[in-house]
Formats: C-alpha cells, sequence, structure tokens
C-alpha cells in the first residue's frame, strides 16, 4: 500500500446531550434540582478520576482532596449550567483543570517548592513499581527513572504538564483535552508533542547514564 | 516497507501512539513500523514513557479503598455548610425569632415617621427666614430699597389744608403691599390740619391708592426679600412772604423704621 505523506487527525464528534448517556442526564438533571441523594452519587462516580488528577498536578495529597472537595462544590453551584456540549466528565475534568491552575498560581506566588525528594516520594506514596518484572537492581533503577521523570514533569510548564497528564494518565481524547483545557485542538497537540520532547530527553539521558 | 517514509511516519507517531489517526493512517502507519527498526525505537520510547508515567504518578495512590465514604461525607457536609450559611437560610432563620422582627419593624416605623416630620418641617423653615413674607426685615444699608413701578400715590385726591399722614407697610418679595397700616402721627400742633372728615377720606384714597401700588422688590444681593417700609405723607401749603421763603418741612423719604406689632 502506498500512502502519500499527509496525514489527517482523525475528528472528534460533537458531542450534544442527546450523546450524552440516558442515566448521565438524569443524574444532571437530579443534581440540578437539589436532590442530594444525586449529589451523593455523582461523587461517587467521579471522585476517584478528581482526586486523582488532582493528586497528579499538585503532588500533595492534602492539596488535592481539598481541591477536589472544591471541585464538586463548584459542580454542584453550577451544574445548572451544564449544556451537554460535553460529556459530564469531560466538563468535571474542565473544573478541575481550572482550580487547579488558580491553586498552582496560588502557589507560584508564595514561592512554594515544588520538589519532593524521591524518599520523601515513596514515603508519602508508597512503592510504585510492583516486582513482578525482576529483582532489586531492577526495581531499584525503575524507582530512579520514575523519579527523574517525575521531577521534569514537575518542571514543565503547567499548560504541558496538565496535557500531558490527561492523556497519559487519564486517557483523554484529543478533543476532550482541548475541551478541558479551553484551548484549540492543535494546542493541545503542540504541548503535547513539546511535554514529550522534554520527557523523552530525560528518558534518554537515564537510559545513557545507565548503560556507562 | 510500504512506501510511507521515515520523516512522514515520525510525524505522526504520537497521534498513532495516542490512537488519534483515521483507522486507514492508522494501519498504514502500523505496517511501517513492523518493518522500520528506527520508527519503532521511537515508538517503544512513547509507550514506555507512558507506562512509567501510569505507574509513577501520585495520583494512583491518592485515594485508598476506605476514603471514598469519608471522601463523600466531606463533599456533602460541605455542601450542606454552604447551603446552611447562604442568605436565603440566613434571612429564614431572622424571621423564626418574632420579637427581633417586631423590634427591627418597630425601628424602621420609627426612622420614617421622623423623616416625614423633618421632611414636612422643611417648607415652614424655609419660607420663615429672615426676609420672607412671614418675616420681613428692616431696610438696612445692605438691603435695596424697593422701587415704585410707576407713580403708586399720582392718583390721590390733593387735600385743601396741611395734612401729615403716616403708613406701615410690607413690600412683599412679589413687590405687593401687605399689612397696610395708618399709624397715629403725634405732635401736629405746627402743622394746621383741615377738618376730620376730610382727612378721613384723604387717608382712605391715599391708602386705596398705597394698597394698589407695586414695587419692584427689595433685594440683598440678587435675592428678593421682604422689607417693612413706613412712609410719612404730608401735604404743606407754603405762602409767600416778603421777608422770605419758608420751604415748610419737607416729604420725607421712605424712612426705613422697624415695624411695630
Amino acid at each position: 500500500m502506498t500512502i502519500a505523506g499527509d496525514f489527517s487527525v482523525k475528528q472528534a464528534p460533537v458531542v450534544g446531550w442527546s450523546e450524552v448517556d440516558g442515566r448521565e442526564a438524569a443524574l444532571v438533571r437530579r443534581c440540578a434540582s437539589g436532590e442530594e441523594a444525586a449529589y451523593a452519587e455523582l461523587v461517587a462516580d467521579h471522585q476517584r478520576m478528581i482526586v486523582q488528577l488532582a493528586m497528579n498536578l499538585l503532588g500533595d495529597r492534602d492539596e488535592a482532596l481539598d481541591l477536589s472537595q472544591e471541585v464538586f462544590l463548584r459542580v454542584f453551584r453550577t451544574i445548572h449550567n451544564f449544556r451537554g456540549h460535553s460529556s459530564l466528565r469531560t466538563w468535571i475534568y474542565r473544573i478541575a483543570v481550572n482550580q487547579a491552575r488558580n491553586r498552582h498560581r496560588f502557589w507560584r506566588r508564595r514561592h512554594r517548592a515544588d520538589q519532593v525528594s524521591l524518599d520523601a516520594h515513596v514515603a508519602t506514596h508508597g512503592d510504585f513499581l510492583t516486582g513482578h518484572e525482576a529483582g532489586p537492581d531492577r526495581v531499584l533503577a525503575q524507582k530512579e527513572l520514575a523519579a527523574r521523570l517525575q521531577s521534569a514533569l514537575d518542571h514543565l510548564p503547567f499548560d504541558q504538564r496538565t496535557a500531558i497528564v490527561l492523556r497519559e494518565v487519564d486517557g483523554l481524547s484529543y478533543e476532550e483535552i482541548a475541551y478541558s483545557l479551553g484551548v484549540a485542538v492543535g494546542t493541545v497537540k503542540s504541548r503535547l508533542t513539546r511535554a514529550r520532547q522534554a520527557l523523552r530527553l530525560e528518558l534518554r539521558e537515564a537510559h545513557e547514564e545507565r548503560s556507562a | 516497507m510500504n512506501g510511507i517514509r521515515c520523516t512522514d511516519a515520525r510525524r505522526r507517531l504520537q497521534a498513532f501512539h495516542d490512537h488519534e489517526l483515521p483507522v486507514s493512517d492508522q494501519i498504514a502507519i502500523g505496517g511501517h513500523l513492523e518493518d522500520c527498526a528506527g520508527c519503532s525505537a521511537e515508538l517503544a520510547e512513547l509507550v514506555e514513557l507512558r507506562t512509567i508515567l501510569r505507574s509513577s504518578m501520585p495520583g494512583r495512590t491518592a485515594l485508598a479503598a476506605g476514603d471514598d465514604t469519608s471522601f463523600q461525607e466531606a463533599v456533602l457536609g460541605r455542601l450542606n455548610a454552604e447551603h446552611t450559611l447562604s442568605f436565603g437560610v440566613r434571612v429564614r432563620e431572622m424571621f423564626e425569632d418574632m420579637h427581633l422582627v417586631y423590634a427591627g419593624l418597630g425601628a424602621a416605623a420609627a426612622a420614617v415617621v421622623c423623616a416625614a416630620i423633618m421632611l414636612g418641617m422643611m417648607p415652614f423653615g424655609a419660607s420663615q427666614g429672615p426676609g420672607s413674607n412671614q418675616n420681613p426685615v428692616a431696610v438696612n444699608p445692605f438691603v435695596r430699597m424697593p422701587r415704585p413701578i410707576d407713580e403708586p400715590f399720582s392718583t390721590a385726591r390733593t387735600p385743601q389744608g396741611d395734612s401729615l399722614f403716616m403708613l406701615a407697610a410690607v413690600v412683599t418679595r412679589e413687590g405687593r403691599v401687605e399689612h397696610l397700616e395708618h399709624l397715629a402721627v403725634e405732635n401736629t400742633d405746627s402743622w394746621p390740619a383741615s377738618t376730620d372728615a376730610e382727612q378721613a377720606k384723604l387717608l382712605e384714597d391715599l391708602m386705596g391708592a398705597v394698597a394698589k401700588a407695586r414695587f419692584e422688590p427689595a433685594s440683598v444681593g440678587a435675592a428678593p426679600v421682604a422689607v417693612n417700609m413706613v412712609w410719612i405723607v404730608a401735604h404743606t401749603t407754603v405762602r409767600a412772604s416778603p421777608v422770605g421763603f419758608n420751604f415748610g418741612r419737607p416729604t420725607f423719604p421712605a424712612t426705613p423704621l422697624k415695624r411695630q406689632a
């Protein structure tokens, strides 16, 4: 098969009320009417994803939990504005990203240290690699590599970090990331490319040091 | 190789890795990767990057299994607290104790009554100030005298003998003559008067003429003021004599005198 060099990225379909899941639409309506059981249901459905995203973006568990609560309060305050132009999940992601960006700016203004040592990281979050692959040497090497990548990720601009986290960890599509960040799909692609370049450079350096 | 160049494939490698290419392109790039070691190595880096990030990001352990319920409760607790402190709820709480409501209503009603009384008194205060029609001032050097429009006394009938009248009145801000009175004149011995009936008739005519007179009102600065006025109107017969002239008493101009109650 011969294919010319120019490819196009597939276009994501526009999401409307008709394409939002029926159960989700009913849940939104119940929340908008102030039903407490619906609030609990919505929190139960999305709390893991939001806490995880907040933790990945902020790096501090207490801050992440507090931010996540703020996100849900914001969701309940504004759910009557939800028009189904995206999925509920993406809409909540958008709120979470905005809240995280605000908090990140707040931190930056106060020169908060944003680096965590590997030991502190492991002490806080536990060991992150299962030992099914190999022995202690390899596990240690993987830990060091992960710590280096984490450090490189922390040094990325917030928007690039958010884009790569939403794509690589949360698995959002380009269209969903664009909606969550409030930018065009092209901007998402360029942010992802720059973030990956920085992380791949770190990855290569780590491999070269190991092989040297 | 399937005809795709490495530069083209690498340009699309991230979109391929993210499954964001159309199916046909996805298949084409996949075919190229099977044959191209360099591009496969690039893809392997992307895959490794994703694997490491997914396995090492701190978020994966943020919420332990037992924390779900407590997190939900925390969110709903904050939501309820927010609702409890909301404005509407606080307003409802204010009306739970009617004693406070009555006190507030009483204070508000008292304030409204006071304001109404003050507003009602303001016109009186303004109209009864110095220079108003109800409170005319005495003419002084700072007051510009009222000036007659036309000749108010020219229509008065001329008496046959000597006569003397003293009139008091208020010249209002509008230039009208009000509260016109005839004041008694003392020490008229040197003034040989005509008969009483004649004087009464003259006085009536004179007061009628003065009452109809119109003035350009007195003023202080540019503001018109009402003033108290006293006129002394004298009619004197002068006879010539070879010894000399006696001009008699002149007609006094309007003299500012304090109006008597």
